[in-house]
């Protein structure tokens, strides 16, 4: 088990996330940042589908009740076992009541620490990926127990270098949503062509930039959106949806990130800056 | 069968976007609910999801797609091999809700500007057999068509910060319950007891697009017993066969 001393600002159990029930209004969920996950749940000897912890801007306190591997990857977090410090990328082992604390974020917005075994909370809908109606909790709370799978200490490995996309990229690689024509060429123009700042609006569901495009009349009927998506709303806003998005929306979907570029996304917090790069069709 | 003139847009590496005319009609309803069961039947490339809304269904594939307008040949040929939903019944499904003032702070509001009473609002809005057009927006979210225009309503200018989970509002000629609780504009005249989306229970949702719905008033006590017992799982929601 693994025990949670201190929850931290807010800490969630994520895998890759829940498809197929979309079209129940299910959010996809899972990690922010797949790079970092994906690296954190390699090194640790897991697999790929393996549930870790998500953590942005303080790190939780958590007791381990037996012996295991565990690895800190993403936004730069100063990592502690037992009151010493220990580094980011390379898997160390904890034993029988050791306690591993994540402090607060210096670089980059979110952490993960992977299990190895991978975290065994109840899969509901075939993941076990946090989301506010759906699984049981939404975020981790204090004295919450959490089970963990067979280590696997036989296989591990190290990322000395691995950085995070997003914490040496500003730039936001996008292709053309399906209503990218619809607000004209000249605000299409300004979407490349400028910087944008994000915004203090920001969360699982989506971000919001700071600057504006013209206010406009565009609507359009409900329609499927996805992480990535990039909506132009009537005040002019831009909102780019990420992985706890709602599943359908009214405003114009005017770019979608690629997926390497949701990773850079995951990792800004408010105040940074990103370009938009128009990829061609 | 009518065939719709659909465009295909890509949208983003691993979905294309199916789209038909921009309006909302049952036609269109029904035909995404052929094309879907096409979908799943045919095509052969590796799909992870197709998510429908009023007029438009977004396919993800589990790959990249690679060639785009080959793709859209494929989508194209599996939509004009789709058959009719055969004369497929369809579920009616009896939602319990309580109009009682403590669940609907905006039903005197709404009947003032309507210049009807209260009780003529619950009339209205329990009368109708809606249609299901499609799930979305939070988890168990139905998308209904139906509502009787005497009660069609815009937003509230000051969207509330906290709906009650359950909440039954109207919002423009929409009306629609709120699974979760969550902030939002609609105007609430009632709350429903029932729990929306059940992820445990198989399937975890009651209904599906093409289903229907419709309302029927319970008092303030019958809404506390429903919720008491639907948490022991003891509450059966009645459902009949309903034909077009």
């Amino acid at each position: 088990m693994i025990r949670v001393l201190d929850p931290g600002f807010y800490t969630t159990v994520q895998d890759r996330g829940r498809f197929g029930f979309r079209d129940l209004g299910v959010p996809v969920a899972g990690v922010m940042d797949e790079g970092s996950a994906g690296v954190a749940n390699s090194i640790t000897g897991n697999e790929p589908d393996d549930a870790l912890f998500e953590v942005t801007t303080t790190g939780p306190q958590l007791e381990f009740t037996r012996e295991t591997l565990v690895a800190v990857t993403g936004a730069t977090v100063p990592v502690q076992l037992n009151g010493s410090d220990f580094p980011m990328n390379i898997p160390f082992q904890v034993f029988r009541g050791d306690i591993l604390s994540l402090g607060k974020i210096s670089e980059g917005a979110r952490s993960y620490i992977a299990v190895s075994g991978g975290i065994k909370t109840e899969p509901v809908l075939g993941s076990r990926s946090f989301s506010k109606g759906i699984t049981p909790w939404h975020v981790l709370e204090e004295g919450d127990e959490l089970p963990f799978g067979e280590t696997q200490l036989l296989h591990f490995n190290t990322a000395h270098h691995w950085k995070p996309a997003g914490l040496d990229s500003c730039l936001l690689e996008a292709y053309k949503g399906p209503e990218f024509h619809l607000p004209g060429e000249e605000e299409a123009g300004l979407l490349s062509g400028q910087p944008f700042t994000v915004s203090a609006k920001i969360s699982r569901m989506g971000y919001r930039l700071n600057e504006t495009l013209p206010a406009n009349s565009h609507s359009i009927i409900t329609s499927p959106v996805m992480p990535g998506t990039v909506q132009y709303t009537p005040g002019g806003d831009l909102i780019i949806l990420m992985k706890d998005c709602q599943t359908t929306g009214g405003y114009p979907r005017i770019l979608q990130l690629s997926r390497q570029s949701i990773d850079v996304l995951a990792q800004k917090k408010r105040g940074d800056q990103v370009r938009f790069k128009i990829l061609p069709e | 069968m009518k065939n719709f003139n659909l465009s295909y847009l890509p949208y983003g590496k691993n979905a294309i976007l199916a789209k038909w005319p921009d309006c909302i009609s049952e036609e269109i309803l029904n035909d995404i609910i052929s094309f879907r069961q096409a979908l799943k039947q045919q095509l052969k490339e590796p799909v992870r999801e197709t998510v429908p809304a009023y007029n438009s269904v977004l396919i993800i594939f589990s790959e990249a797609v690679r060639d785009f307008s080959k793709m859209e040949e494929v989508l194209e040929k599996v939509y004009h091999s789709r058959s009719p939903s055969q004369n497929k019944s369809r579920d009616l499904v009896h939602i319990p809700v309580c109009y009682d003032k403590r669940f609907a702070p905006d039903i005197d509001e709404l009947a003032g500007i309507k210049g009807i009473s209260a009780g003529k609002v619950v009339e209205l809005h329990t009368a109708p057999v809606y249609t299901v057009y499609f799930i979305g927006f939070l988890p168990g979210f139905m998308y209904l068509g139906g509502l009787d225009p005497v009660l069609h309503q815009p937003r509230k200018k000051t969207p509330r910060l906290r709906i009650e989970k359950g909440a039954v509002g109207i919002a423009g000629s929409q009306t629609g319950i709120y699974p979760l609780e969550s902030p939002g504009g609609w105007n609430i005249i009632g709350n429903s007891p029932i729990r929306f989306l059940d992820p445990l229970s198989d399937p975890p949702f009651f209904a599906g697009a093409g289903d229907k719905i419709k309302f029927f008033p319970v008092t303030a006590g019958e809404h506390e017993m429903i919720s008491d017992s639907h948490a022991r799982g003891e509450y059966v929601l009645k459902k009949e066969v309903w034909n077009d």
